[in-house]
């Protein structure tokens, strides 16, 4: 293994490597939970992790962006509190599009108030007033607010973070997740699974060995982790889940029932649309909250009031939890164990709080499931924890995670040659060689997919690369050797080298649903770019304003003063009081600026007479506006 | 080259092993060569960190899983090719064999009667792999793989390849009797 000689290239390339920078060094590494409903960030200090609060002082920040109609845009509660109210302009759930395309998102098309963009050949879009945002910028956007968070908190520059992703998130969906970093202005330094962080975070505070199972249902996604703890050791031996399962799918299950409700009062009514669509969702997470500490909760709905009883709540939800049972059974087994060797279930994510879920999960496992962290915190602290061991200030601890899903190259008839097994550990390397087919080929195209299925065709597609630069040699004489090499973070890298000839191969790569290096960078200028833009419509916005109010005034006060003044000093100001008219119907910024400084120089002296008309003293050299606007 | 799971380890070529002690070493050995220890390092050490991770990961795996350990002894002493050979034939068990022939030819007219037949089967040749098995990794922890040409060592190899082909040939009758059915 050690003579690797050829480059590593990530399939698809996003993002770079962790900068060079000292060791140890003392820049902060914040941990971000970037969930589907809510997001988190949070730092270790004095080994002690703790969420650093958001602009409104809270915990939580809800995973939603709004969009103004002057181009800004706001996060978290703000957007939230918009979302029923105008759910054209606010995006939500971008977690559950990142990194997929259409057909990874047939199953839950219906249930989003989203107005996509679809595509099988690239990531889904979301469309804004015209726009189309990718979940990465959707996410990006998220990201760049938490950074924000920190920095005002800890009172300095913040650039890098481990951010969480579900452990049964694919390479593309890691991959995704890393370009939103980049774009946010972050050096991901770890991509790390949220039940292996929640752990870390239960670990720090129990410190005790044996077998435990994270049972994480998110907002949007499903994980069960198998982990040993010894000694500091998290050692992951199995994991399994859903991406496509969570709270959204409770949510979306009570809404459902809402509508064949209201369908009972008016047969005809119709409940698409994405209004109809946000207020049925809206009103399924409001019965659905209130039913964790009620046992009845009614809302007026469309008019109709509908009351859902905890008992109806939890056998709506039945058919959603049953969906966690056969990925749990997979991941107890492929750690080579029983349910009994476990010695403690542990919860994770907002839906864990409600009542049933604890009593599914004490069914399934026959045990009282620990839920003495905060399920909604756990996953940020534990990211925290991550980064403070990246940051080398915790040697005690170390995390030893596993690939989630197999990863393999197709062969001859479209079958999945299997290369990295699921649960294998990572790092984790494996070779294999090519060679060619025709007389002096000089490409060879690889295909690498990912998943459980025996042919390639179920399995999804990760990326096609093309060896080139193979020395034209007779049939089958040529030896390419490939490394797949699949990296801390979860995420394939790919290098080849010809051993007959020793030539270096070039590997060319086409993303399949992520974002090309070009791409983030292509996105960062224009970020730039815009928010530039956005600043200079905002200052003009500001300006005009203030020079409506300036001519307002002047045309107010000259009739009245004409006497007073010289008729050569009246015109001078009628005259500059028509430039800045005029600079109002451009949109040039500096035009408007120096037609309002003129025409508030060349009204000093009325403003003055007039002064000393309305007998205010103390107001020397001020505007006329000023002085017309006490009067 | 890449060096065998038990060079990694500093261990003997045996197939006994001391599970727990393994465990130790691997623990040990991942504190100091984890990637998450270079997090902030460059890129040259992040990669060679990787490697090295990569290939303990991966001797690890090989260690600790019986069937993939005995297998790295195979290659080692060179032996892994001769499950080819035409060596160890006469292990075949011709009765369950013809067994399951006489099954094929009775699930074509009676599927009913064939699938409580054929489960039955599936059981008898799941056993008798079992029972393979045990063999298997018996003679593998006498076998001296540190002398691997000595005649004894020989014999014991042929032995355990011919259980080895028994086994195979077992399992192989076992997927192909699932294919006839079962209700």
């Amino acid at each position: 293994m050690s003579d690797q000689s050829g480059t590593f290239k990530e399939l698809p390339v996003i993002g770079s490597g962790p900068d060079v920078r000292n060791a140890g060094g003392q820049d902060p590494i914040i941990g971000i939970d970037l969930g589907t409903t809510n997001s988190l960030v949070a730092i270790v200090e004095n080994g002690v992790p703790r969420i650093i609060p958001s602009r409104e002082g809270k915990n939580l920040v809800p995973s939603v962006v709004h969009f103004n109609a002057d181009g800004s845009h706001e996060i978290g509660d703000a957007a939230k509190g918009l979302r029923a109210r105008d759910p054209k302009h606010t995006v939500y759930s971008a977690k559950r599009l990142l990194g997929r395309g259409a057909a990874d998102i047939a199953p839950i098309r219906h249930l989003l108030a989203l107005d996509l963009e679809e595509s099988s050949t690239s990531n889904v879009k979301i469309r804004v007033e015209g726009r189309a945002y990718t979940p990465i910028e959707i996410s990006a956007m998220i990201l760049r607010e938490l950074k924000a968070s920190a920095e005002r908190d800890l009172g300095r520059p913040v650039e890098d973070a481990v951010v969480t992703v579900p452990a049964y998130f694919n390479d593309s969906q890691r991959q995704a997740t890393r370009a939103a970093g980049r774009l946010a202005g972050l050096n991901v330094l770890r991509i790390l699974n949220e039940p292996t962080a929640a752990s870390l975070a239960y670990g720090l505070q129990k410190k005790k060995n044996g077998l435990v199972a994270v049972f994480d249902l998110g907002g949007g996604t499903f994980d069960i982790s198998i982990l040993k703890l010894h000694e500091g050791i998290f050692e992951v031996l199995a994991t399994n889940g859903d991406t496509q399962l969570g709270g959204d799918d409770i949510d979306h299950a009570v809404a459902a029932w809402i509508e064949s409700e209201l369908r009972k009062e008016d047969r005809t009514a119709s409940f698409n649309g994405l209004e109809n669509r946000a207020a049925l969702n809206e009103a399924a997470e409001e019965l659905k909250i209130r039913l964790s500490a009620e046992s009845t909760a009614t809302l007026k709905a469309f008019g109709v009031t509908i009351t859902l009883t905890r008992e109806k709540l939890a056998e709506l939800t039945m058919p959603v939890l049953e969906r966690t049972r056969a990925p749990i059974e997979t991941a107890i087994r492929d750690a080579g164990l029983g349910t009994s060797d476990l010695s403690d279930v542990v919860l994770v994510g907002g839906p864990t709080r409600l009542s049933f879920v604890r009593k599914f999960v004490e069914e399934l496992f026959g045990r009282a499931p620990n839920f003495s962290m905060n399920p909604e915190e756990v996953v940020a602290l534990g990211a925290a924890i991550q980064a403070d061991i990246l940051a080398g200030n915790n040697k005690d601890f170390l995390l030893l995670d596993v690939v989630p899903l197999s990863l393999g190259i197709e062969t001859f008839g479209g079958a999945m040659s299997r290369l990295i097994p699921r649960n294998t550990r990572i790092p984790t390397m494996a070779k294999e060689r090519f060679t060619t087919f025709v007389e002096g080929q000089t490409k060879v195209a690889i295909n690498v997919f990912q998943g459980e299925r025996e042919l390639v065709a179920e399995n999804r597609r990760l990326a096609e690369f093309v060896l080139g630069g193979i020395p034209p040699l007779p049939a089958g004489v040529a030896r390419i050797e490939v490394t797949f090499l699949v990296d801390a973070d979860g995420i394939l890298n790919v290098a080849a080298k010809e051993t007959y000839s020793g030539v270096e191969q070039s590997i060319e790569v086409k993303p399949m649903y992520g974002l090309t290096d070009e791409e983030v960078e292509r996105m960062l200028a224009a970020g730039h770019a815009h928010a530039e833009s956005d600043a200079r419509a905002r200052k003009l916005i500001e300006a005009k304003n203030e020079a409506r109010t300036v001519l307002a005034a002047t045309e107010k006060a000259l009739p009245e003063m004409r006497g007073l003044l010289d008729p050569k000093e009246a015109a001078e100001i009628e005259n500059l009081a028509r430039e800045v008219r005029q600079s109002l119907d451009r949109d040039d910024l500096d035009r408007v600026l120096g037609a309002r400084l003129a025409l508030d120089r060349g009204t000093v002296h009325m403003a003055e007479l007039l002064m000393s008309r309305t007998l205010e003293s103390g107001l020397k050299n001020k505007r006329a506006a000023d002085v017309l606007k006490k009067s | 080259m890449s060096s065998s799971a038990f060079e990694v380890f500093n261990l003997k070529a045996s197939f006994k092993l001391d599970e727990r002690a393994l465990e130790n070493a691997y623990y040990e050995k991942s504190r100091e060569l984890h990637p998450d220890r270079v997090a902030r390092g460059d890129k040259s050490a992040l990669l060679k960190s990787q490697e090295k991770s990569a290939e303990l990961n991966r001797a690890y795996q090989t260690l600790r899983d019986p069937e993939q350990r005995l297998e790295a002894l195979l290659r080692m002493s060179g032996r892994l090719k001769d499950e080819k050979s035409e060596e160890g034939r006469e292990a075949i068990p011709m009765d369950l064999a013809e067994e399951f022939f006489g099954l094929q030819e009775a699930a074509t007219e009676d599927p009913a009667i064939a699938s409580k037949k054929v489960r039955a089967f599936i059981d008898t040749v799941a056993r008798s792999a079992g029972a393979d098995t045990a063999a298997i990794r018996e003679l593998a922890a006498r076998i001296d793989w540190e002398s691997a040409s000595t005649p004894e060592n020989e014999a014991l190899i042929g032995e355990l390849l011919s259980r080895r082909k028994r086994r195979a040939y077992l399992l192989s009758l076992a997927d192909n009797a699932r294919k006839l059915g079962v209700a």
